[in-house]
């Protein structure tokens, strides 16, 4: 079974994730609410993606993206971005740090599902 | 598919979650309004906003409601180019950003009432206007070291002399499954101190490190306990430490929020039951094997679950309690939005913020409180020059305090104003044809301005006028189960109080007549509402029963049960009877009418002098009378026993009597 | 009426007492008199609402500052007869052990000062039912009063709750076809 790591500190958001991504099929989630706790979590048991928002209180993403590509485990985590639309200087910087895919909310939710499930392929 | 029908199944979360952020924007921004934005935590409270504007922005995209996203973003672009480097330059004005706050919860009440969508194309466009566009970015995450509020911190601690306390956490599969997590180690850490930082660490392998940096208050250490969890650390050294972040206040109608310790509490309760249960077990078993029934043991069991019953349902309606903080940050709102208004400088000082209602009280009191705050700040706090003259502090105070007193909480709004002018008052109401003693005292001053209808130019005002006058506002109160009093001194100041009930009960009731009298019973008690024929009704062993699909339903005659006799006895010729009790087993309560749906509030009736089998609590109908609420439930075991009664002396008669109390 | 003079007994026994704030009420003809301090208000009734099978002496629950509470009909609880609701009628709310409970008596508004001293124990005549609640009586210019203590007035012991009736006929009892 797949594992996803969705990371967001807005739980609403992180639902409306996980409910964009059902069509995947045998997946399983994982929630984390903050950067810390997504780096628990990528610690203590095996993820095949990370769903990373940028914006999150404590530990901005892009900390949490440049702490997991500075661990030789999670060099080549697929790591998904997601922010906001016209947030063009966040796009360059995630890309810098080592997000695998840049992704703009508000997305359609049909368009999600079609590129993960491409980027695990891929995997 | 729409993304709002996509999403449509996560909407109360979307409000939910909306109205936190929502509260977290007012009270950043009050407090940066406060404080200043060239002071200490400044840049934090900052890129509060801009997380809050973000959040609202991210989530209001996915559900299709364009305006709230369009208000969010042009609010994030507005603060950017306000803040470069996320500071606000001092003399900085934030209206817009309040304004834009305002905005939002009125693009949002809007969606949650299902009206159309607020037009906000003006406003988008009037700020984007407003200052230079530079193209600053959001605040950037720090690289590495402290942030300026951490060093902020660091700082304030050094200066008192705290010990600094450093600590490092690693996570194991196995702790974290049982919810030793890096998020409830910084939840324990920071019931010790102030948290400074926390920095993860790469470990050979998968594995990662936490180090926290922790600002200990006086007299505490970390207990040694915890070092089986995981965590690891020496002696602390002298170093300052900061304060935590604020948390986002109560969530909206119909969905609460409930803290982890409260369901641990009402689990445990949960508990007890499990233990009274498996004891009762027990003792049948023995029962079985021969032994004899134990009826002390018995007893003492059936009391110690009535008791535990009772504990646990009071502990889940403690889970409707949220703290009235919230809703004096919103009142702080508009008294802002009033002051400027009406030329007043006024500041708002709270009192008791985390004392503990039932959510629904908090939010119907809401309006009748923003009343009586509006009308405080518009007439009774006077303008700074009157004041001064007066040889008051330009600045006015209104208070807002709540304190609990058993099962009632108190709520006061004061103000240190110019009082009500009892004269003036008591010759408008005589001009008005009211009948006034000569110097009404504070009681016959409330009265008079609570008459529906009363007015003067100190109670009607066009800022504080929609539509509702201090006979709407008591008699809203007066519905939730409060009582609004009120003290006044001419020059001195006004004050307002109300007590309102811990919890609050509201269902939806079918009101029936029975012998002259009016009772209601709870939606949620009835299966069905059927009419009968009295030459339907069959006498079966001395039970009276109707044919009910395919069944015999028993009837129970209230108006017998309770010795009423009314105009109506059993002469109708047709009468309503409600179905209650399980599917399998209904019964049927015959009553005289039915009397219409209604909302009601239900007051409980816990005095042993009235408590009678069959009434379960009370409450007040729109003029003031008390009417009974049925327990259909007890009712139903009311009539069983008496069958069983009269099973038992094999009474013959074949009619039952109209029974004597 | 006792036959010595206690007063000049009280006065020897005791240095000269404090008098303490009491709420006088009428009831079937005799003043009453109540401690302030027990009192928690003083209200005027409308309509008190019936409950079905209380005890005689309940006439039924009213609503007092968003609370509901019982209301102890005085007259009907010493003995005497009732008598209809009316302008003079008060609800002596009395607030105790965490219970609040409402008494009704003819009238009530006056207020006194009595020095506990001077309350004479009741007169042996006295027992039964009344005796029970009265804590003395006291002279108030030339008037007798009867001082009230409120304690077993809120016990529900003593008090009769009707029963339900039966459906047919009494278990136990023998049926006449």
């Amino acid at each position: 079974m797949t594992s996803i790591l969705v990371v967001d500190d807005s739980a609403t958001m992180r639902r409306m994730v996980m409910a964009a991504l059902r069509g995947l099929g045998d997946v399983g989630f994982h929630e984390a609410q903050s950067g810390l706790e997504a780096i628990e979590r990528l610690s203590v048991e095996p993820v095949d993606l990370v769903l990373l928002d940028l914006n999150m209180p404590d530990m901005h993403g892009l900390e949490v993206l440049r702490f997991l590509r500075s661990h030789r485990a999670f060099e080549t985590l697929p790591v998904v971005v997601l922010t906001t639309r016209g947030d063009e200087e966040s796009r360059a910087a995630a890309l810098g740090e080592g997000a695998t895919l840049y992704l703009t909310k508000p997305f359609a939710p049909g368009d999600l599902a079609p590129r993960v499930r491409e980027l695990l392929e891929r995997g | 598919m729409e993304p709002g029908q996509f999403f449509g199944g996560l909407m109360d979360d979307y409000f939910a979650e909306c109205d936190e952020h929502l509260a977290s924007l007012r009270r950043l921004l009050m407090e940066l309004e406060q404080d200043g934005v060239a002071r200490p935590f400044a840049e934090e409270r900052v890129r509060g906003i801009f997380r809050a504007l973000h959040t609202l922005k991210g989530l209001s995209g996915m559900v299709g409601f364009a305006e709230s996203e369009a208000v969010a973003h042009a609010l994030e672009e507005w603060l950017r180019g306000a803040a470069p480097d996320g500071f606000v330059p001092p003399g900085a004005s934030l209206d817009p950003l309040f304004e834009g706050t305002a905005l939002l919860e009125r693009c949002l009440q809007a969606r949650r009432t299902d009206a159309a969508p607020l037009e906000v194309d003006a406003f988008v466009s009037r700020i984007r206007r407003a200052p230079p566009e530079p193209a600053g970015a959001a605040p950037a995450p720090p690289a590495s070291g402290l942030t300026a509020a951490e060093a902020l911190r660091l700082e304030a601690a050094r200066a008192r002399g705290d010990r600094v306390q450093e600590l490092e956490f690693v996570p194991t599969p196995e702790g974290v499954a049982r919810g030793v997590g890096v998020e409830a180690v910084r939840g324990r850490l920071s019931e010790l101190g102030e948290i400074l930082q926390v920095v993860p660490r790469v470990l050979p392998g998968r594995g990662v490190a936490f180090r926290f940096v922790v600002a200990l208050a006086e007299g505490r250490d970390v207990p040694e306990g915890w070092r089986a969890d995981g965590l690891s650390w020496e002696a602390p050294r002298a170093e300052p430490r900061e304060a935590a972040a604020p948390v986002p206040g109560a969530a909206a109608s119909n969905v609460v929020r409930v803290g982890l310790p409260r369901l641990d509490e009402l689990l445990r309760m949960v508990g007890e039951l499990v233990i009274s249960r498996s004891r009762l077990n027990d003792l049948l078993r023995g029962s079985w094997n021969g032994g004899a029934v134990p009826l002390d043991a018995l007893e003492e069991i059936n009391a110690g679950m009535e008791r535990q019953l009772r504990d646990l349902r009071e502990g889940v309606m403690r889970v409707r309690l949220v703290a009235v903080g919230e809703a004096f940050e919103r009142m702080r709102f508009v008294v802002r939005d009033v002051a400027v208004g009406a030329g007043k400088d006024v500041r708002v000082e709270m009192r008791g913020q985390d004392t503990e209602l039932d959510k629904l009280v908090v939010e119907r009191m809401l309006e009748p409180l923003l009343h009586l705050v509006r009308n405080a700040v518009s007439h009774g706090i006077e303008r700074p020059a009157e004041r001064e003259a007066a040889g008051k502090p330009r600045q006015g105070r209104l208070l807002l305090a709540a304190s609990a007193a058993g099962e009632r909480v108190r709520v006061e709004v004061a103000d240190d104003g110019r009082g009500i002018d009892r004269d003036a008052v008591a010759a408008r109401a005589r001009e008005q044809g009211l009948a006034v003693a000569e110097a009404p005292d504070d009681a016959a001053l409330l009265e008079i301005l609570c008459t529906p209808g009363f007015s003067t130019r100190e109670v009607a005002d066009l800022a504080s006028g929609r539509g509702i006058g201090m006979d709407v506002v008591r008699s809203t109160l007066r519905a939730l189960g409060g009582e609004l009093s009120m003290s006044t001194e001419a020059g001195r100041g006004t004050r307002f109080a109300v007590e309102l009930p811990l919890t609050l009960m509201i269902v939806d009731a079918l009101l029936v007549r029975i012998g002259g009298q009016t009772m209601a019973v709870p939606q949620p008690a009835l299966l069905e509402v059927i009419q009968v024929e009295a030459d339907e009704v069959v006498t079966l062993e001395n039970n009276e029963v109707v044919r009910y699909r395919g069944k015999v339903l028993p009837l129970l005659r209230l108006g017998r049960l309770f010795a009423l006799d009314g105009d109506e006895g059993e002469a109708r010729a047709s009468f309503p009877v409600l179905v209650v009790g399980s599917e399998a087993q209904p019964t049927g309560l015959a009553v005289d009418r039915l009397a219409g749906l209604r909302e009601i509030v239900v007051r409980p009736l816990a005095d042993p002098l009235v408590a009678v089998p069959g009434i379960a609590a009370a409450t007040e109908l729109g003029d003031g009378r008390v009417c009974l609420i049925l327990d259909a439930a007890e009712l139903v075991q009311l009539g069983q026993r008496m069958r069983e009664a009269a099973a038992v002396s094999g009474g013959a008669s074949s009619r039952s009597p109209a029974g004597v109390a | 009426m006792s036959q010595e003079s206690p007063e000049a007994a009280a006065d020897q026994a005791q240095p000269p007492a404090a008098t303490e704030p009491f709420i006088l009420f009428d009831l079937a003809g005799a003043t009453y008199a109540v401690r302030s301090a027990e009192i928690q208000q003083l209200e005027m009734v409308e309509s008190v609402t019936p409950v079905p099978n209380a005890p005689a002496a309940v006439d039924g629950v009213v609503s007092v500052r968003g609370q509901v509470i019982p209301v102890v009909n005085l007259r009907a609880r010493f003995g005497f007869e009732r008598i209809a609701i009316g302008l003079r009628s008060r609800l002596l709310v009395v607030r105790r052990d965490g219970r609040t409970v409402g008494f009704l008596v003819d009238s009530a508004r006056e207020f006194a000062r009595i020095d506990p001293g001077s309350i004479h124990p009741p007169p042996e005549g006295i027992s039964g039912l009344n005796g029970r609640y009265l804590e003395g009586t006291a002279h108030l210019g030339g008037r007798l009063v009867l001082v009230l203590d409120m304690t077993d007035l809120f016990s529900p012991d003593g008090l009769e709750f009707a029963s339900p009736p039966p459906a047919a006929t009494e278990p136990g009892e023998s049926t006449d076809p």
